[in-house]
């Protein structure tokens, strides 16, 4: 039997980039949705790796994500019957990335309390032990911090916009807003999350890079 | 400072802060990569096949048709199941790596089947009423629905444990042909070797057999037995300890001693049902 250890961990090798397939999206919801064999094989290869840096950007970089990563997988089977345009299979996956990491970070939040992240994150062995590194370390830890202040629509809304890149359309379909509505969200969550970050003095510094 | 300033400052420091979070990728090693496609194939495959939208009407038509005979001869659906946590697949048997915690099996009406850290098991069959777990080896605990009409087996080795609704732990060693089967809710029946009428287990009580040895039942509140074969370590005096009672010959006992009297618990008789 052969199994997935630790040490498999740090030798972190990307598998498949999402965008190399030759097959489209569309092609792909058909397959999944007459069942074809190995489709469900072949969407996971596609866009695993978006589902779980999105997730993992969201809840943060400590957590292990690979059920909720399953998660958006299956809640995606389901939910592919009713997607009239087969192209817009990234929009949906991301949407339902986000219900998912939603209830995650409600089932975390009485968790996060009792072991702090941050202890975890700089006790967590392999890391890399360098100055530079560590402060990296400390730094996002606190982010994720500001995060759990700032309110779930406003962490997605800052991941999703600043973090991912994802322009202010999609977004908008993402979030199930309007774009005036979705700008203005993204604008209040800037201020939101700079606000905090500015009193800590680990983060403040980061604030003005280039 | 005006309040645009601020958003424009905000705007800058929020591109700037975002490179924090950009250091995290998806990205995986190629086997838990591969791992998470064959735990995602094997959720994939027990969800029912969908029904595309355009057939609905005619479906509907021919459904309306034949209602009478459908009715009579339709058969509901099988159980559905999901499973949740590590898991390795292998010869169609799930296995559970020993450092990733356990193995979850969550059927659609509720009950939930665990797999242990460095176990293995596979669902042989799937019914409407419950289904077939098989234990290849390690540990297993399972909580079952009681429902009407429900039907649950666990098989590990030459024994089956029939289910109908119970909260239930079960070891078993395939080297040793060693099972071990506690019992913390309902009732099952486990056949077997020696047990081919069935032997009743009841809620508190353990039960062990062994190869080419006498099944024991005892209490789950006394000192749990020994786990190597009998005839291959000497007995040790335990004068604390009460001795286990035998299964063989299949006569009903006297209730066994307990070093711990419990008023409520059942008594620990090793009783065969009674065939037919």
């Amino acid at each position: 039997m052969s199994s997935v250890s630790g040490a498999d961990r740090s030798r972190v090798v990307r598998v498949v980039a999402g965008e190399s397939g030759s097959e489209d999206d569309a092609a792909l919801v058909t397959a999944v949705r007459a069942r074809l064999p190995r489709a469900a094989g072949r969407l996971w290869d596609r866009h695993s790796v978006t589902v779980r840096r999105v997730l993992r950007r969201i809840l943060g970089p400590f957590e292990d994500v690979e059920d909720a990563v399953q998660e958006a997988f299956l809640r995606l089977f389901r939910e592919l019957e009713s997607l009239h345009d087969p192209s817009a299979l990234r929009s949906l996956l991301i949407g339902i990335t986000l219900l998912v990491a939603k209830s995650e970070l409600r089932r975390r939040r009485g968790k996060l309390w009792l072991t702090p992240s941050a202890d975890r994150a700089l006790a967590e062995p392999g890391c890399h032990d360098d100055t530079h590194h560590l402060e990296l370390r400390v730094a996002l830890v606190q982010l994720y911090r500001v995060f759990d202040r700032v309110g779930i629509d406003h962490r997605f809304a800052f991941v999703l916009y600043y973090v991912e890149g994802v322009e202010l359309s999609e977004l908008s379909a993402v979030l199930g807003c309007s774009l005036a509505a979705t700008r203005s969200r993204v604008a209040d969550a800037a201020n939101r999350v700079c606000s905090l970050a500015a009193k800590d003095p680990l983060l403040a510094p980061y604030l003005s890079l280039s | 400072m005006t309040r645009s300033q601020h958003a424009v400052d905000h705007e800058h420091g929020a591109t700037s802060l975002a490179a924090l979070p950009r250091l995290i990728d998806g990205n995986v090693s190629a086997a838990e990569h591969a791992a998470g496609r064959e735990r995602l194939m094997v959720s994939f495959g027990t969800r029912p096949r969908a029904i595309p939208y355009r057939f609905i009407a005619v479906a509907a038509l021919l459904s309306f048709a034949l209602f009478a005979t459908t009715l009579l001869s339709q058969k509901p659906e099988p159980l559905e199941y999901r499973v949740t946590g590590p898991v390795v697949t292998k010869d169609g048997w799930l296995g559970v790596p020993l450092d990733r915690g356990a193995l979850s099996l969550r059927f659609s009406e509720g009950t939930e089947v665990d797999l242990g850290p460095g176990s293995k098991g596979k669902v042989a069959a799937v019914t409407p009423d419950g289904a077939e777990v098989v234990l290849g080896d390690g540990v297993l605990h399972a909580r079952v629905v009681h429902r009407p009409r429900s039907r649950w087996t666990v098989a590990a080795g030459p024994y089956s444990i029939e289910v109908t609704g119970t909260a239930l732990d079960v070891e078993w060693s395939p080297t040793g042909e060693r099972l071990e089967l506690r019992l913390h809710d309902g009732s099952v029946v486990v056949r077997g070797p020696s047990l081919h009428d069935g032997l009743h287990v009841a809620a508190g009580q353990r039960f062990v057999a062994r190869a080419r040895a006498a099944a024991e039942l005892s209490s789950l509140f006394s000192p749990e037995p020994e786990r190597t074969p009998p005839r291959e370590t000497p007995l040790s005096a335990t004068p604390e300890a009460p001795p286990p009672s035998p299964i063989e010959p299949p006569e009903p006992s006297l209730p066994a001693a307990t070093a711990t009297p419990e008023p409520t618990l059942p008594s620990f008789t090793a009783t065969p049902e009674p065939s037919g």
